[in-house]
């Protein structure tokens, strides 16, 4: 009796077996199905792989993510032919986000999220991928271009029909600033706030016509790592009280122009003099129209990519005015007192606390038809910006800035203040790209404009209806059916061991 | 472009007012040697007053003790950690004196211990140069007051950057000159006070 | 021995091997199941607690099972002649021989010796079962716990090695602190949190606490489990390692230490485990005091009569003593700038809040015109771990005059004296105010009645500011002060005004004249007690006039200097990105961020709390890190459209 129960479960399990490479070989030949919805290939695409059709019809109510793309696109190269069509009259929406990151030692990035033909987006920041930890950024209406302090992961632009992810793919270099102006307020407060913002400032600040002081020598290219790290690094190279003798170079009158070959070796005070352009410095910030350089070095440079950044005072400096948005400035706005400005903090929330709004303005008027206007005070300009060449220039209508700085109530002041200056510097810096800084594997997940993706993966929409039929393949096994005999032939055999263990048989 | 404006802080307690022709021999030192735009007289600014912060460079001295009101001692410090350069000077001349005793513990409850300023500290050499630090006055080496030549200044620092200047020399007897009577001066006594404005206005 | 019996004899020694083997397979193999469940559900309770829980209950049956099965397997052995039995199954050639000598059937027969005989020569023929030799039992019962005993060996191996905790934590099963590891000392921890004894507070307990909170100096306990102390540390900060002994009765280990004076992380590890516990200390607040006589700034002529003073004094736990400290600084009329320092009425206290009082005559004092008295009160509070708390009122002047005329000008913001018979130009200021609010009210007579005499002070003080400028001049020979001319042109203005009884007009041209003249004041101190006026540069005129050799030297770089906000951000950055981290890092790197805003940042410590829970709760992080970002860096600036430039911080556009 043993003996043929034993036979039959060996029976059952060949069996069974027989049945799962029968119905694997059945499957190969499936015919095309219908129209699968792409909300559904997720479910789909492993039973494809086992049973690839030899054409599959894809209705996009939703656009698929980029591995559920990536994998339909090895099905298709493997032989699978894949039309598709859009789902209904509402044609998806082509999703475009971008990260890229802005000229400054903090590293904030802008982001560019554009939100097509939908009404609304969500921008988040996933951070993890296992767990899926996703932040919250901003809710969108339309397409924007945001500023995020930091980014510790990829950028997310969700709609209930796509969603795009994009990653950061750059590193910038950043270089020194040349601050050039009289030895003032403005200046001292100016290169302090950026400074201490992480930038390093070369600083030539006139005492008198023979007298210049705050002159360092020019640094090699930092990455911009290491400028967030710290003008802490730079500083320590510079050393504190006397440290201006480590730092190299000086300010004496009559100071010689550059000898970037002496940079790193022992230098004689007086001598070096970087020379202005991109090499040795992202941007250039003229405080008044004090400063030495003649303004067609300043012109050439700003053509070959500088930065420059003009003040108020700085205006009327010979040859300047055909750098500048503005053509001319209007009636100043005269200082008024902090005393009765909230001590919140500012965010720009509205006029009434911004503390802007107590500084002298020289309203910048008859801007130049390609000027863009960064900033506005009331009915006033005040800080236009251009495009000039390779380069950039700001102008700034506010003057004694350094006002904000020391008076503003708020607590925050300072830290607003140096914020604000690093904006109105990095809008010009030349900052050219480093080395990437994109680990692999976040690329491979980025998936920036999923729309277009898909249309270069698998070509322009079949026009027409693709149909609703529900016509299915002649055999398309079920998975489960896979296990359900695997488990059977396995069980029959284990069985079948125990029957011989037990009249110690096996 | 605001000019550079010197101002002396009027306080609550003592007389602050001690040494009225300080800014203008100053000034006048400035003119002389710098292109800097400035102001040709100075300015009072109440230490308790909001005002007191559109002034980055302001002198405080006198003989009588000390007592900064909350509002004072809440705006020096605000004053200081925003960037302002503030310089007291004892005009005693006398660390035993009212002024220095008291003075020293308003500093010590508004920002800790002083620190030494060494003597090599770009304060000296930033403009003139100064190579034993801070000058002596005719008021010390005549033996006035303690009797005694202070060797070095004391500071409160942030960043790396003096913002406190606290010196026993007094400077405001030394520099409490008409600027005609330096006239008869074979060496300006006022330089260093030069240099202080010059530190300021590019540190 | 006949060889029959000489059989059944190795038949008998064969199933007490048969039984021995039993019973040995039986044991170690229900030792091994054992091991093996045990050493499973070590390594499956950080993963699946409830498995391991389900493996520890069936723990016993299983070991029944084990045995009841090998015993099963062996029932041969239950008698001789199933042995015999059994070896005829297993030595087919014996043919039934040795089943026939053993059922006795043939005990008696001629046949028994032959039966027994071939039995023999099978035995040497055939090869007889191992097991039936005792090395052969060895062997056996080897063989059978063999495989058994490997599995709990390496499953054993696995636990030793701390794979479980790896595992545990890459697969996120096991992200909740607090839950305890096998072999985790300071997963759980009891204490007691004594307040200064000054305070007369009761001592709070501590319950397996994340963070602790008291005041300063406050005495905390942590007791631990573990048999001694070896491995275990723990360290304030980055300061030195803090003492621990061991419980009495070898029952765990006890931690103390006193609460430090700023928010610190208790960082404790034991070799495997770390973890932080934020301690945030309350202060002891100073005590507060204020001074309410003399009631404001004063200035007197009489160096002589009776000085009030009163002062209120308050502590949030507990008031020691307080006193008036009067300090007498000499002026020049005494010779010198020198001082003496007094304190007055000195009385100790024993409540939280009281009254100080006294009075005090002048003449002991000494006092010259010149000279100044200064006082404060000053409080001690009953702090005396961390203290005294020291408070102190805000300090009152009490000038004494000299001799000087125009020492008392009446443009001093100061109450003037009474028997002055000059209003001050702030008091017209105030009565003008006055008057003009009730205007709308009053009738025209009634209103020009009132104007009058606010008239006759409006003439008043712009004859005295004619004084100065007549004073300033000297007969014409000096320059007046432009401030000087401007003050009594306004006030020429400001009183042809109130001479039409145009009040509001008039208003203007005082404040403007009390302007000037309160700057000219502060520049003319000297000036308008007999002396010369400040000096002023002539800029222009020596501009750039300097001999003296002088250069401007390199200035240095300042140092990067994020805010405390910045660096907390920098640091939520370096966590978001890595929070695929161990529970263990994440847990720790929050922790010393709460640490740090508790320090310098209290409005970030809320939003890093809700991040820190969320994070040992298992929920979901996006939210409170989004939160705990928004706190820090504020919330992303937004701009509308696809701009090529990039919003500026804080615009107002």
């Amino acid at each position: 009796m043993r003996r043929w129960i034993e036979h039959g479960l060996h029976a059952v399990a060949i069996a069974a077996m027989v049945a799962a490479a029968v119905s694997m070989l059945l499957g190969q030949g499936a015919r095309p199905g219908g129209p699968v919805d792409a909300s559904d290939l997720p479910n789909r695409l492993q039973e494809w792989t086992r049973f690839p059709p030899s054409e599959l019809s894809v209705r996009l109510d939703m656009l698929p993510e980029a591995q559920d793309r990536a994998w339909l696109t090895a099905l298709n190269a493997a032989g699978t032919e894949v039309v598709w069509g859009n789902s209904g009259a509402e044609a998806l929406p082509p999703l475009g986000l971008a990260v890229e990151p802005v000229a400054d030692p903090h590293q904030p990035m802008r982001i560019w999220a554009a939100l097509g033909s939908a009404t609304a987006g969500e921008v988040l920041e996933r951070l993890s991928a296992d767990p899926m930890v996703t932040e919250p950024v901003a809710s969108l209406q339309d397409s924007s271009t945001l500023i995020r302090p930091s980014l510790a992961g990829a950028v997310l632009l969700q709609t209930p029909q796509a969603e795009a992810v994009a990653n950061r793919r750059d590193n910038l270099t950043l270089k020194p600033l040349l601050l050039l102006g009289h030895a003032s307020w403005e200046a001292r407060f100016t290169a302090a706030a950026l400074e201490e913002h992480g930038w390093q400032v070369d600083a030539r600040l006139v005492l008198s016509p023979e007298q210049v002081a705050g002159q360092m020598p020019a640094q090699s290219p930092q990455p911009q790592a290491a400028q967030a790290r710290g003008g802490r690094d730079a500083t320590a190279r510079a050393g504190a009280g006397r440290g201006g003798a480590a730092a190299g170079g000086t300010a004496r009158g009559g100071a010689a122009q550059g000898a970037p070959e002496a940079i790193g070796a022992p230098v004689d005070p007086g001598v070096l003099r970087p020379e202005i352009d991109i090499e040795n410095y992202s941007a250039v910030l003229l405080l008044d129209e004090t400063a030495t350089e003649p303004a067609e070095v300043l012109a050439a440079y700003v053509e070959s990519g500088g930065g420059l950044l003009a003040f108020a005072d700085a205006t009327d400096t010979p040859g300047l005015a055909t750098l500048l948005p503005a053509g001319a400035s209007g009636v100043v706005e005269e200082a008024q007192p902090f005393q009765d400005l909230p001590g919140a903090q500012d965010t720009g929330a509205g006029p009434a606390r911004n503390p802007r709004d107590r500084l002298e303005l020289h309203p910048l008027t008859d801007l130049v038809p390609a000027a863009h206007v960064l900033e506005r005070r009331g009915e006033s300009v005040a800080v236009a910006i251009v495009r000039r060449g390779d380069g950039r220039v700001t102008q700034v209508g506010y003057a004694d800035i350094w006002r904000w700085q020391m008076s503003a109530p708020d607590e925050t002041a300072p830290e607003a203040y140096r914020a604000w200056f690093a904006g109105l510097v990095s809008s010009v810096a030349h900052a050219p790209r480093g080395e990437h800084a994109l680990l692999p594997e976040r690329a491979l997940r980025a998936d920036p404009a999923p729309l277009a993706a898909w249309h270069a993966a698998f070509g322009p929409p079949q026009p027409g209806d693709l149909g609703t039929g529900d016509r299915q393949s002649a055999f398309t096994p079920d998975e489960r059916l896979f296990w359900l005999l695997f488990a059977l032939a396995g069980a029959a055999l284990l069985a079948e061991w125990l029957l011989r263990r037990l009249r110690n048989q096996a | 472009m605001k000019r550079f404006i010197f101002a002396t802080a009027k306080y609550e307690s003592g007389d602050w007012e001690s040494a009225p022709n300080l800014p203008a021999a100053l000034l006048d030192l400035m003119a002389k040697y710098t292109t800097i735009d400035c102001a040709p007289a100075g300015v009072i600014v109440e230490l308790g007053s909001e005002e007191l912060f559109e002034y980055p460079f302001v002198w405080l001295t006198g003989h009588f003790p000390v007592r900064f009101t909350e509002r004072e001692r809440a705006n020096l410090r605000r004053y200081v950690d925003r960037g302002g350069f503030f310089v007291i000077d004892d005009h005693n001349h006398d660390i035993e004196g009212a002024f220095h005793l008291s003075v020293v513990e308003e500093i010590n409850r508004t920002f800790g211990p002083l620190e030494t300023v060494p003597n090599d500290h770009e304060i000296y050499t930033c403009f003139f140069e100064f190579e034993d630090g801070p000058p002596t006055t005719s008021h010390e080496l005549n033996g006035w007051g303690d009797q005694l030549i202070h060797e070095e200044l004391f500071a409160i620092t942030r960043n790396g950057r003096i913002c406190l200047l606290y010196s026993n020399k007094d400077y405001s007897s030394e520099w409490d000159l008409r600027p005609d009577t330096k006239r008869f001066m074979s060496l300006d006594p006022t330089r260093f006070g030069l240099n202080l404005i010059v530190y300021a206005l590019t540190r | 021995m006949t060889t029959a019996s000489h059989d059944l004899a190795i038949l008998r020694k064969t199933r007490r091997g048969l039984l021995l083997r039993a019973a040995m397979i039986s044991l170690l193999s229900a030792a091994g199941v054992v091991w093996l469940m045990l050493t499973l559900s070590a390594l499956l309770r950080p993963l699946l607690p409830s498995i391991a829980e389900w493996l520890n209950l069936l723990l016993l049956p299983a070991a029944a099972a084990v045995v009841g099965v090998v015993l099963w397997r062996h029932r041969h052995a239950r008698s001789s002649l199933r042995v015999a039995l059994w070896l005829e199954e297993q030595i087919p050639e014996l043919g039934y021989s040795l089943v026939t000598l053993a059922d006795g059937s043939a005990r008696d027969s001629s046949y028994a010796e032959k039966i027994a005989q071939r039995v023999q020569s099978v035995r040497s023929r055939a090869g007889w079962p191992a097991a039936l030799s005792l090395p052969g039992v060895g062997w056996h019962v080897l063989r059978a716990v063999a495989p058994l005993a490997f599995a709990a060996v390496l499953a054993q191996i696995l636990l030793a090695t701390g794979w479980t905790y790896n595992w545990a934590f890459v697969s996120g099963g096991a992200a909740v602190p607090g839950q305890r590891a096998p072999g985790n000392r300071i997963a759980v921890l009891q204490g007691e949190l004594t307040p200064p004894a000054y305070t007369g507070w009761p001592t709070e307990v501590l319950d397996n606490p994340e963070r602790i909170g008291g005041l300063v100096g406050s005495q905390v306990s942590l007791r631990g489990e573990g048999e001694d102390t070896r491995g275990i540390e723990a360290r304030i900060g980055d300061g030195d390692p803090l003492r621990l002994d061991a419980a009495p009765q070898r029952s765990g280990w006890v931690l103390g230490f006193a609460m430090p004076a700023l928010p610190s992380g208790l960082l404790l590890t034991d070799g495997d485990n770390r973890r932080v516990i934020v301690l945030e200390p309350r202060p002891d607040e100073a005590p507060q005091v204020r001074l309410t006589l003399p009631e404001v700034d004063a200035e007197r002529r009489e160096t002589t009569g009776e000085l009030e003073l009163a002062a209120s004094l308050r502590d949030d736990i507990g008031l020691a003593a307080g006193w008036f400290e009067v300090l007498v600084a000499r002026g020049p009329e005494s010779g010198d700038y020198g001082f003496s320092e007094e304190r007055l009425f000195q009385r100790p206290f024993d409540t939280a809040e009281a009254e100080l009082r006294g009075t005090t005559e002048l003449g002991n004092f000494n006092l010259n015109p010149g000279d100044q008295i200064l006082v404060r009160a000053v409080v001690q509070d009953v702090n005396d771990v961390t203290g005294p708390g020291i408070g102190y009122s805000e300090t009152r002047t009490i000038r004494f005059l000299r001799d000087i005329p125009e020492a008392d000008v009446e443009i001093n913001p100061a109450p003037p004296p009474i028997d002055e018979s000059l209003m001050s130009l702030r008091m017209l200021i105030r009565d003008t105010e006055r008057l003009e609010a009730r205007r709308p009210e009053l009738e025209r007579a009634v209103f020009l009645a009132e104007v009058a005499p606010l008239l006759m002070h409006t003439g008043n003080i712009r004859v005295k500011v004619q004084g100065f400028v007549d004073e300033a001049s000297v007969g014409g020979s000096f320059n007046v002060p432009e401030l000087l001319l401007f003050a009594l042109d306004e006030m020429w203005e400001a009183n042809r005004q109130m001479t039409i009884a145009e009040t509001d007009d008039a208003l203007v041209h005082m404040r403007n004249a009390y302007d000037a003249l309160m700057t000219l004041f502060n520049l003319t101190r000297y000036f308008l007690r007999g002396e010369m006026l400040p000096a002023h540069a002539e800029v222009d005129e020596v501009r750039m006039t300097g001999e003296e050799p002088v250069h401007a030297t390199v200035r240095s770089q300042r140092e990067r200097e994020d805010s405390v906000r910045q660096q907390l951000a920098a640091q939520l950055a370096v966590l978001s990105g890595n929070l695929d981290a161990t529970a263990e890092w994440l847990d720790e790197h929050v922790a010393l961020m709460q640490v740090a805003a508790l320090r310098d940042l209290p409005e970030a410590a809320a939003a890093l709390e809700g991040l820190s829970r969320a994070l040992r709760q298992g929920e979901s992080l996006g939210p409170a890190l989004a939160e705990a970002r928004a706190v820090l860096e504020g919330p992303a600036q937004v701009e509308v459209g696809l701009s090529g430039w990039a919003p500026l911080p804080g615009r107002s556009e």
